[in-house]
């Protein structure tokens, strides 16, 4: 589960984490928000122009898209380190799941909030829908109907993050403490019964059914 | 006495009309009051002025830091020819669909009939053009990666995003791709054992 959250926090640095997306049947348009390079590039594609610019945003914006992949390189690194010393030291393991699940909350919360105080002066919302007008490179604008909200990365991101909890969680607290061990071997074995009586009361009712027919 | 005419026709250095008014005047020293004589426009690079005395002039045009001067003498009707020399450094930065840039490539600059191809050197790429509009494409690996027109009326420094993907980028979402799989099959291949 940890390698899979690894994998997922690795993609989310080089995916967009926001994107905007529009057109009509001459012009397509998409702006993302990258981590790595810390830029919002925007691409423009019509019959008289292809290609984009990069978008001008203050310079706190990079400073947090920089700060953001910073977190996510030592969430990497805390995951390997988890995974290296699971069988040494128990609770360094359990130190390092808890910290790179914070900071990947943190990580979270803090593109969420930084995206929607800049979307909020120009589109409204983090995510949308609605006509804008697009500037296209080398001068112009277009007025098209675009669709904007969380991209690829920023999914990922909320993935990983289930994937290092229920990892903490089912993984090195369990291991590490046997009450709570017990606690969720209970409580599994207690929805494993739920289940099984459903199932047997479904199969029951089958029978009735037929026999009744 | 016999009023002349004297017909200025400029020329950048690409041998187009100046796409920017270039303003010329003519005077003279022999004038007892100094004035600027100002042409009328015939068509667009062709000046006409009329009316002019028998005498020696100064013929100035320019624009912006860049102005030229002639001495010409008027005893008759005169067409000039003036190529007119003002280029402006246009400095590109090239960048692939991440914002990064762009190792290689040529930049095409067009414009009429005229082509000018300038190679990019680690993004970046330098140029002298005379003012007007140009038709620039990006070619990398004979792939047009981007296309767009630009307007030239001084120095200038153009950040170009181009279609071309990130090999960086790509290289380690695949990477990423294989090692989620990885996990994926890990994962279950534990449960199972685990089960067994």
């Amino acid at each position: 589960m940890k390698l899979l959250s690894f994998a997922l926090v690795i993609i989310s640095i080089v995916l967009p984490w926001w994107k905007l997306k529009g057109g009509n049947s001459m012009i397509s348009t998409s702006t993302k928000v990258l981590l790595i390079p810390p830029k919002i590039v925007t691409l423009t594609s019509s019959p008289y122009v292809v290609g984009g610019e990069i978008g001008s945003v203050p310079l706190e914006v990079t400073l947090v898209l920089n700060l953001i992949s910073f977190l996510l390189i030592i969430i990497c690194l805390l995951i390997v380190i988890s995974l290296l010393v699971k069988n040494k030291s128990r609770k360094t393991a359990i130190a390092s799941s808890i910290l790179s699940s914070l900071l990947l909350f943190v990580a979270i919360c803090l593109f969420f909030y930084t995206m929607s105080q800049i979307t909020k002066i120009g589109i409204g919302s983090f995510t949308g829908r609605g006509e804008l007008e697009i500037a296209l490179p080398g001068g112009g604008s277009e007025l098209l109907f675009c669709k904007w909200g969380a991209g690829a990365g920023f999914y990922l991101s909320i993935m990983a993050f289930l994937c290092i909890i229920s990892a903490s969680i089912y993984g090195d607290i369990n291991m590490a403490c046997p009450t709570l061990k017990k606690f969720f071997k209970n409580l599994s074995s207690l929805f494993r019964k739920i289940f099984d009586r459903v199932k047997l009361f479904k199969a029951n009712k089958k029978w009735i059914r037929a026999k009744l027919t | 006495m016999s009023l002349y005419k004297l017909e200025l026709r400029v020329k950048d250095t690409w041998g187009f009309a100046p796409s920017v008014d270039v303003s010329p005047t003519l005077t003279s020293n022999e004038m007892i009051e100094h004035v600027s004589l100002t042409a009328e426009i015939i068509r667009k690079g062709s000046y006409l002025f009329t009316n002019l005395y028998p005498s020696s002039y100064i013929l100035r045009i320019g624009y912006k830091s860049f102005t030229v001067e002639k001495n010409v003498s008027i005893d008759e009707d005169k067409i000039i020819e003036i190529t007119f020399p003002a280029e402006f450094e246009i400095s590109f930065n090239v960048m692939n669909s991440y914002g990064m840039h762009l190792k290689e490539g040529d930049i095409s600059v067009a414009r009429g009939n005229k082509i000018l191809q300038i190679p990019i050197e680690k993004g970046n790429a330098k140029v002298f053009l005379p003012p007007g509009e140009y038709d620039l494409k990006i070619y990398l690996q004979n792939e047009e990666v981007a296309k767009q027109k630009i307007n030239i009326h001084g120095n200038k420094e153009i950040n170009i995003v181009t279609m071309h993907t990130s090999y960086f980028h790509e290289g380690i979402k695949y990477l990423g791709i294989i090692f989620a799989i990885f996990s994926i099959i890990f994962l279950i291949w534990k449960k199972n054992y685990m089960q067994g």
